[in-house]
């Protein structure tokens, strides 16, 4: 039995709200990193009196966070937020910087508690809740001082026992992210407010109370289900798996503003998997995306997907090595895309559900599918005892 | 339709009540949605509905229906449909040899098409196939010999097989798996099954041998 398109992309759209935060999540998160930020803020350091802005960056910021899964197990979210001095990194030193927030944080008797090892770029506070969906508080320490909007910041990166700065933009990219996002996002925004604002009148009573952050075009819902993809086609083979930087900047690139998450996927599927004849250097036959050369092959082989914020920074900048490995995975990914989520009207409806169980999760799968998918009226299933079973084969080489 | 005929779909009828039965001239299409709860030893019971369209030939039960998907396409990473688009269920002489365990159309639905949906679920479901699969076209009714002799030596296996196929059943014949044992005390339900099904078997003998 077939599925219609509007079933399937409302099953899409009811997936992707499940691996989304929820409003109150979202509230909560929001709550504990303002608390972060005034404790940091309060804070005494030598040579520093500034302020300090505290804000999120990455998919938090983005509306692309989906819920972290491995070993079919659902994980914390994680929430990267940009801690930032306003001051020259040239004035001051990265691991100073680095450590006027580890050891402020140390400072607090709860943060301390909840305080991880300390990472590469960043200090890690791990909330655990009581409903069992926690999350990590990545801050990321920086220095940015610019009279220009958007100006690149600099944040430390600490390689064995050395400290470095390191070049960022997340304010830019999300602004880019944004302007990419704003047409559609003008498209759904009211009505989304307006459900929301019904749905949890006890924390938004009001429509205009429910902020920006969480709306939802099909853009961000499609990059949603890709990552969600990713996590689980590439469960137990990580290393060369797409990283999110580079689908969601391919995603907002191709997306033209289609107004459900299926048809979102169609465009932007078709348009990755169009690149790739790039393995074999091939050219790309659509002259208009190969002009507008969101991918490329370059001559000695290398590959490029530049960040929009900064076209020197080559988000592919590895899929060369070891035989082209992370473009093949990156292809292979697309192709499975393709497989699992496009060309619904020719597949039948449970192996629609057993495909998405595999590549979506078979518990967010199960809680929203007879929502969306009606069931036919049907008697209840034969039951059979397979004991000798055969071997599927096929005729011809 | 003979009455034997008759008989068998009442039975599939009445165990699958969402097929139903499309007559059109002498061909027999019984169409509907194959609805089952399946369970296996020691894997998780799977509940599917597949829309299938089985075809009876009419020179059923000599040969046998052929199975097709209904309004869709099975997935393209799951190979096992020929090239008509019917389900391959199983080598020729396997799916002979399993028709016969229950020979009707509801044996033929239960022994079958619902092991080969469970297998095109669960390979949906975790990348892999339950109960293994063949290779493709004549590697693979290689494989079937080989597998039901367990023994992995293709040229003891053919050349005893093509003698009992020649001579017929002797029980003291040696074994095609290539023990050295009497064929009586080794591989005897087997040998039996597969020369029940001579005409398929020589078929089969005759890829490979040349004579």
């Amino acid at each position: 039995m077939a599925i219609t398109i509007n079933n399937f992309s409302q099953l899409l759209e009811e997936v992707a709200k499940e691996l989304d935060i929820s409003p109150t999540k979202y509230k909560l998160a929001v709550s504990r990193y303002e608390s972060v930020g005034a404790w940091l803020n309060d804070g005494e350091y030598e040579n520093f009196d500034g302020q300090i802005n505290i804000y999120p960056q990455g998919s938090f910021r983005l509306g692309t966070v989906v819920r972290p899964i491995r070993e079919q197990s659902e994980k914390d979210y994680d929430i990267d937020l940009v801690c930032e001095f306003e001051e020259q990194a040239s004035a001051t030193q990265a691991g100073i910087v680095k450590h006027r927030v580890g050891n402020r944080l140390k400072e607090h008797i709860t943060y301390k508690e909840m305080l991880d090892e300390e990472g590469r770029r960043c200090w890690t506070l791990l909330y655990s809740e009581q409903d069992g969906a926690g999350f990590h508080l990545d801050v990321l320490p920086s220095s940015g001082f610019s009279a220009v909007n958007y100006s690149p910041i600099s944040i430390t990166h600490k390689e064995n026992e050395n400290y470095s700065w390191a070049s960022s933009n997340p304010k830019g990219y999300a602004a880019w992210f944004e302007e990419r996002n704003a047409d559609a996002y003008r498209l759904v925004a009211l009505d989304q407010k307006r459900m929301i604002s019904n749905s949890f009148s006890d924390i938004y009573a009001k429509v205009d109370d429910v902020p920006d952050q969480l709306i939802r075009t099909p853009l961000q819902r499609a990059i949603q289900l890709m990552k969600r993809h990713r996590d689980m086609r590439f469960n137990g083979n990580q290393k060369y798996a797409p990283i999110s930087m580079i689908m969601t900047t391919l995603a907002a690139h191709l997306y033209d503003n289609e107004t459900n998450v299926y048809d979102a996927l169609t465009n932007i599927v078709n348009k990755l998997s169009a690149h790739m004849g790039l393995l074999e250097n091939k050219v790309i036959v659509d002259e208009r995306l190969s002009a507008r050369g969101l991918i490329k092959r370059l001559p000695d082989g290398t590959w490029y997907i530049g960040n929009p914020t900064n076209p020197k920074e080559n988000f592919a900048d590895r899929w060369h090595e070891e035989g082209d490995a992370r473009a093949k995975a990156f292809f292979q990914w697309v192709e499975w895309l393709k497989q699992d989520f496009l060309a619904v009207t020719q597949r039948d409806r449970d192996s629609i559900r057993f495909t998405l169980e595999a590549c979506l999760g078979k518990s967010v799968i199960g809680k929203v599918w007879s929502k969306c998918v009606p069931s036919p009226a049907v008697h209840e299933p034969t039951k059979v005892n397979i004991s000798r079973p055969a071997k599927p084969w096929r005729s011809g080489e | 339709m003979n009455k034997l005929i008759h008989e068998q779909i009442q039975a599939v009828l009445d165990s699958h009540p969402n097929l139903w039965l499309v007559q059109n001239g002498s061909d027999i299409l019984l169409s509907g949605s194959l609805h089952f709860s399946a369970s296996v030893e020691g894997k998780e019971t799977i509940t599917a509905n597949y829309d299938v369209k089985i075809s009876v030939p009419y020179s059923y039960p000599r040969d046998l229906p052929k199975v097709f998907p209904s309004g869709y396409s099975l997935d393209k990473r799951f190979e096992h449909t020929n090239p008509d688009g019917s389900f391959c269920l199983a080598v020729p002489i396997e799916e002979r040899e399993l028709f016969e365990l229950e020979p009707s159309l509801l044996g033929f639905i239960n022994n079958l098409i619902v092991p080969f949906l469970y297998g095109y679920s669960y390979f949906l479901k975790y990348g892999e196939h339950p109960f293994g699969e063949r290779e493709h076209g004549n590697k693979g009714i290689l494989d079937f010999y080989l597998d039901t002799f367990k023994s992995r030596d293709a040229r003891t296996v053919l050349t005893s097989l093509h003698n009992f196929a020649v001579h017929g059943y002797r029980a003291h014949e040696k074994c095609p798996c290539g023990s050295g044992k009497k064929v009586l005390k080794c591989h005897q339900t087997e040998l039996k099954s597969l020369l029940k099904n001579k005409e398929l078997l020589m078929a089969d003998l005759a890829k490979f041998i040349t004579r």
